[in-house]
């Protein structure tokens, strides 16, 4: 156990106001967003790629200062209300990661990979806003950076401790902090006023039948997070598959054929996607 | 709007001094204060530098008088204050800011230029939305018309804005009205950064100016962001019916649709206009006519003349 | 059709676009196959990424890619769910694979 109380840790993770990137990726930001011919539609597909970015841009544009918080969870349209010298400003503001990069350049990949997993299920279930849900999922686990970033040396150590124990990374978050990335996750985008599905979501990613108001959506988060892992997709701590849900499970109402189709749709994107991560231009 | 400066001011020292200071512009000076309000009255003065002798001087209630007047709070006001005056209750004297009378020599023109630059970023902003409101709108409509240029006018309001403030009360209201206001602004400039204009008529009611070419492509992708934002400010259930029950004008329960967006645009491509007021009405008609259309909707002024009753 | 760093690069990977020199030379055709010492001669060039056909990670034997998805089911060997979700994913591998 950390030397900390619950309401020292709460309190120093809700103090997190920004959270930092991977130099990789940020040196690919500064090239979209110093180009002055970068229109708002250039930099939201760039932004709609990372969770970092993300993150930022949604608690911009749900504070306050903006006059409607809690209401906007799609990046397109917070990028549109912030105007494009905000998000060039805002996003030149975003800061780096230089330890643990390997291991959160793997979590940058399988967050990516959750959210178009995630987009998939969606669009198959027919579901709403799979916009929304894709987010959600890009975000889900933002705790893990939280955590990392104001708890660095514990956090390194339990990565090593979770891989020789063969633990799950959210059991080692538990033993050590008495909380999980997805509580603490929560606890981030709540203080950054995101809208409420994005917050059950985050929370209950692991826990799906506990979520009150978004069941559906939460449950596809957590059906596209076990995938990404089964599939191998980047590194989200542990190299372990966690249960999938049962109850999630028989409410997304999938059969094993969906399954199958969802996992060859998802195939040529997640190629993409690494592309994306590893080439330079 | 004129470009004079005025000066109210029984020193007649203070009036060369500053007509030295600001040698670009034309310094009125007046030494009584009712010569001094016709000369705003008639010309609105781009800005307004009062000496304030004493305590008791009357110049104080004239200051005030003008700050508390919509029209005319605009000016900006710089006070001139004896060297030896005491702390200031500023909640008593409305001034945009002031000078020491032995400062004015060494301080007196940054101070100026500092006061109308910093009147001409704000204007008259609407508190809601930060936009510029009615006064700066016209200006700018006048402007481009006096200047021949060839322009649209888009005018955008909600429909059912009313009983959806009744259901979900007025802070609510106001969400979705600062949304629809930073959406027009930052679609408007990111379409057209050169030669755009977004405005805040009040209440539910927007003004943009863009080109004719580029005005319905920015109208339609705002009614398409709209559509898709405007969901996200009524409670799930509303939303997933799609309707909300709230009163109408006589007071009765009934269902309402989600609030639309309505975008009427006047050009002067086909027609002339001389007056602002004349492409605002031309706007406003085109606008009724978008809300006759179901859901968020824009309708563009195609006719080349108009009948003008009496004409 | 990936753009790849010079330290990325690994054997069997595939040109997809000539590598050319400062005056235009080809060096190295299209669709070249690349083995570790012509990797060792690109790092002498000075150019900084290479162009790749297809997957910029190069495949991995289909045994070694079985074998870890055993390796990451095996906290979850008996449930049913979790049976049917391994079944999945070596299928899969299977017919990407062959692809």
């Amino acid at each position: 156990m950390i030397d900390k109380d619950l309401r020292t840790i709460r309190a120093e993770i809700e103090r997190i106001d920004t959270l930092p990137t991977i130099p990789t990726i940020l040196k690919k930001l500064l090239g979209v967003i110093e180009n002055p011919k970068a229109s708002l539609t250039t930099i939201g597909n760039f932004v709609s790629n990372d969770p970092v970015l993300t993150s930022r841009v949604l608690r911009m544009v749900n504070s306050p200062v903006y006059g409607f918080p809690g209401r906007i969870s799609s990046v397109n349209q917070a990028l549109i209300l912030l105007g494009l010298n905000v998000v060039r400003g805002l996003l030149l503001g975003v800061s780096v990661f230089e330890a643990m990069q390997k291991a959160m350049l793997g979590l940058w990949e399988h967050s990516l990979g959750t959210a178009i997993a995630a987009r998939i299920i969606a669009k198959r279930k027919k579901m709403a806003e799979p916009e929304e849900v894709s987010v959600a999922a890009l975000l889900h686990d933002m705790g893990k950076v939280a955590l990392s970033l104001k708890f660095p040396a514990d956090y390194e150590k339990l990565l090593k401790d979770v891989e020789a124990r063969s633990l799950l990374i959210s059991e080692g978050e538990k033993e050590l902090f008495d909380v999980t990335h997805a509580d603490a996750g929560a606890w981030v985008a709540k203080r950054w006023n995101f809208p409420a599905n994005l917050v059950e979501i985050i929370e209950y990613h692991h826990k799906p039948h506990l979520s009150k108001n978004y069941p559906m959506q939460t449950a596809v988060v957590h059906l596209a997070d076990v995938l990404i892992r089964a599939r191998g997709f980047g590194f989200a701590g542990d190299m372990l598959v966690p249960n999938l849900n049962q109850a999630a499970w028989f409410s997304l109402d999938l059969k094993e054929q969906n399954l199958k189709d969802i996992m060859l749709e998802l195939e040529d994107l997640l190629q993409e996607a690494a592309e994306f991560i590893l080439s330079d231009e | 709007m004129n470009d004079a400066v005025v000066v109210l001011s029984r020193d007649l020292v203070l009036c060369s001094i500053l007509q030295r200071l600001v040698p670009g512009r034309q310094v009125i000076c007046c030494k009584e204060e009712q010569p001094a309000l016709d000369v705003i009255f008639h010309s609105m003065p781009r800005l307004l530098i009062v000496e304030i002798e004493t305590k008791e001087s009357r110049s104080i209630s004239i200051i005030n008088d003008l700050k508390s007047d919509p029209v005319f709070g605009q000016i900006p006001i710089i006070a001139i204050l004896p060297d030896a005056h005491e702390m200031i209750a500023w909640d008593q004297l409305l001034t945009d800011d002031y000078l020491r009378r032995s400062d004015v020599e060494r301080d007196g023109a940054a101070r100026i230029e500092l006061c109308l630059a910093r009147a001409a970023r704000i204007v008259e902003i609407n508190p809601l939305t930060r936009l510029p409101g009615n006064i700066t709108i016209s200006r700018q409509i006048q402007h481009r018309l006096d200047g021949g240029e060839v322009f649209a006018l888009a005018y955008a309001d909600l429909d059912y804005f009313k009983p959806f403030n009744d259901k979900y009360g007025f802070s609510r209201g106001d969400e979705v009205i600062k949304m629809v206001g930073r959406l027009i602004l930052n679609l408007v400039r990111e379409q057209q950064p050169q030669g755009s204009f977004v405005g805040h008529v009040g209440g539910d009611d927007f003004v943009f100016i863009a080109d004719i070419d580029t005005v319905e492509d920015i109208s339609n992708n705002i009614l398409s962001y709209y559509s898709q934002i405007v969901p996200t400010f009524y409670d799930a259930d509303d939303r997933g019916r799609g309707s909300i029950v709230s009163v109408d004008r006589e007071g009765k329960q009934r269902s309402f649709p989600l609030m639309a967006l309505s975008i009427g645009i006047a050009h002067n491509r086909l027609r002339q206009f001389a007056h602002h007021g004349e492409i605002v009405e031309i706007a406003a008609e085109m606008k009724k006519h978008a809300k006759g259309k179901k859901g968020n909707a824009c309708s563009i002024d195609r006719r080349t003349h108009v009948q003008k009753s009496g004409s | 059709m990936p753009s790849v760093t010079i330290a990325n690069l690994r054997p069997g990977m595939k040109l997809s676009r000539p590598i050319v020199n400062e005056s235009g030379m080809v060096l190295l055709p299209q669709g070249t196959v690349l083995s570790d010492s012509l990797i060792g001669r690109i790092e002498n060039i000075n150019i900084a990424t290479v162009s790749i056909e297809g997957d910029s990670k190069p495949k991995k034997p289909l045994e070694d890619e079985l074998a870890e998805i055993d390796d990451r089911f095996k906290m979850a060997a008996d449930q049913p769910l979790m049976q049917m979700l391994k079944r999945i994913m070596k299928e899969h591998a299977e017919g990407m694979n062959q692809r």
